[in-house]
């Protein structure tokens, strides 16, 4: 069985006067029902130019299963954000150098994630890990 | 300026060769120049209903900025989960144990607007109830009482005197959609006077916002997260 760990830890020693903030958390990626670790991913690099409205992971897979999306904005310039919408629904934007960790409900059209550029070029990273999903036909 | 970083570290052996990867990230306001200033939290929620929770309000915050948003569900039983929304949107589900941490775009709803304008003769004492505040007139002018409602702090509206003897009222929350009624003889305000005329128009229609973080537990059992906004 596959092991898949994503940990997480954000800290800063001046947003919180007073406080250093320290958040640590680790969990183990698992399939649907919880006791088998997640065995299906895709990894990619792409690039986005402005203008157009790009799909990342279409939703092929089953609504209320485990999946998880990594996306990162490897874009070095400042002025380069990717805005990342759900279906129609803007989450929000990275700026250069963000990335996101989300679960994801893949079950339908309506689940489509999709990346926009803003101000030029955008480089992204990302990897997909899912509970289920079939390669589409050839055609 | 302030400095956070954010970290992800991914460690698999779904591949024959292991994967490992590690992204650091420092947050900034949009732009990119200048180090995230804000936060809200770090706060915990426990639920005990599967009713849909508003975790984060758009209303509350700049729309279409660098809003990050780290959530964990702290449960340690792997069955008691979350359904993260946004909005009617669903993200994905969130089990004991898992985290996310994403951006959030806080897009705005519309808030609802109404005006009251008092005119004639307001006596010393005649009093004004909207939202549970009484107010009570101390002169006889319709704009001096208007002042004097607009000083006053509504549960659900803020208030403002935007001319002589007119006060204009805010929603808090564009989840507030109701419809004050309007006219001399609104049954949303309740008058003691024996000669002030209070007219209440409507302004603006609320639009809810689409935007807010919502959660939704699995069962009516007690589940607890754990969340933290980073905005600007």
């Amino acid at each position: 069985m596959a092991t898949t760990t994503a940990s997480v830890s954000i800290s800063s020693t001046d947003l919180q006067p007073g406080n250093r903030l320290s958040i640590n958390a680790s969990n183990r990626l698992m399939k649907t029902g919880l006791t088998t670790g997640l065995e299906l991913m895709e990894m990619g690099n792409a690039s986005i130019p402005v203008g157009t409205e790009f799909s990342l992971a279409e939703a092929l897979g089953t609504a209320d299963s485990a999946n998880w999306v990594y996306i990162c904005n490897t874009s070095t310039d400042d002025t380069y954000n990717t805005e990342v919408v759900i279906n129609e629904t803007v989450l929000g934007y990275l700026n250069a150098g963000e990335w996101l960790w989300m679960p994801w409900n893949n079950g339908d059209a309506a689940a489509e994630i999709e990346v926009q550029a803003i101000g030029g070029t955008n480089t992204l990273e990302y990897a997909i890990f899912k509970s289920a999903w079939t390669l589409p036909t050839a055609s | 300026m302030a400095k956070s970083t954010a970290s992800l570290t991914i460690n698999s052996d779904i591949l024959s060769s292991t994967t490992n990867f590690t992204t650091i990230s420092t947050l900034t306001n949009a732009g990119g120049a200048v180090g995230m200033t804000q936060a809200q939290g770090l706060s915990r929620k426990t639920t005990v209903s599967t009713a849909k929770y508003s975790l984060l309000e758009a209303d509350e915050f700049t729309a279409n900025k660098a809003h990050k948003v780290y959530i964990k569900n702290t449960e340690t039983s792997t069955a008691l989960y979350f359904t993260i929304s946004i909005g009617d949107q669903i993200l994905g589900l969130l089990y004991g144990g898992d985290w996310g941490f994403f951006p959030w775009a806080a897009s705005d709803g519309t808030l609802a607007t109404f005006t009251i304008t008092l005119t004639n003769t307001w006596a010393s004492g005649d009093t004004l109830t909207f939202d549970g505040l009484r107010a009570t007139s101390e002169d006889t002018t319709g704009d001096a009482f208007v002042t004097l409602i607009a000083e006053l702090d509504y549960d659900n509206w803020t208030v403002a005197r935007t001319s002589a003897g007119v006060a204009t009222f805010t929603a808090r929350s564009s989840s507030y959609t109701g419809l004050i009624e309007e006219g001399t003889d609104s049954d949303d305000w309740v008058k003691t006077s024996s000669a002030g005329v209070n007219t209440v128009a409507r302004g603006v229609t609320a639009v809810t916002s689409v935007n807010d973080v919502k959660i939704t537990p699995s069962t009516t059992a007690s589940h607890t997260l754990e969340y933290m906004l980073f905005n600007e």
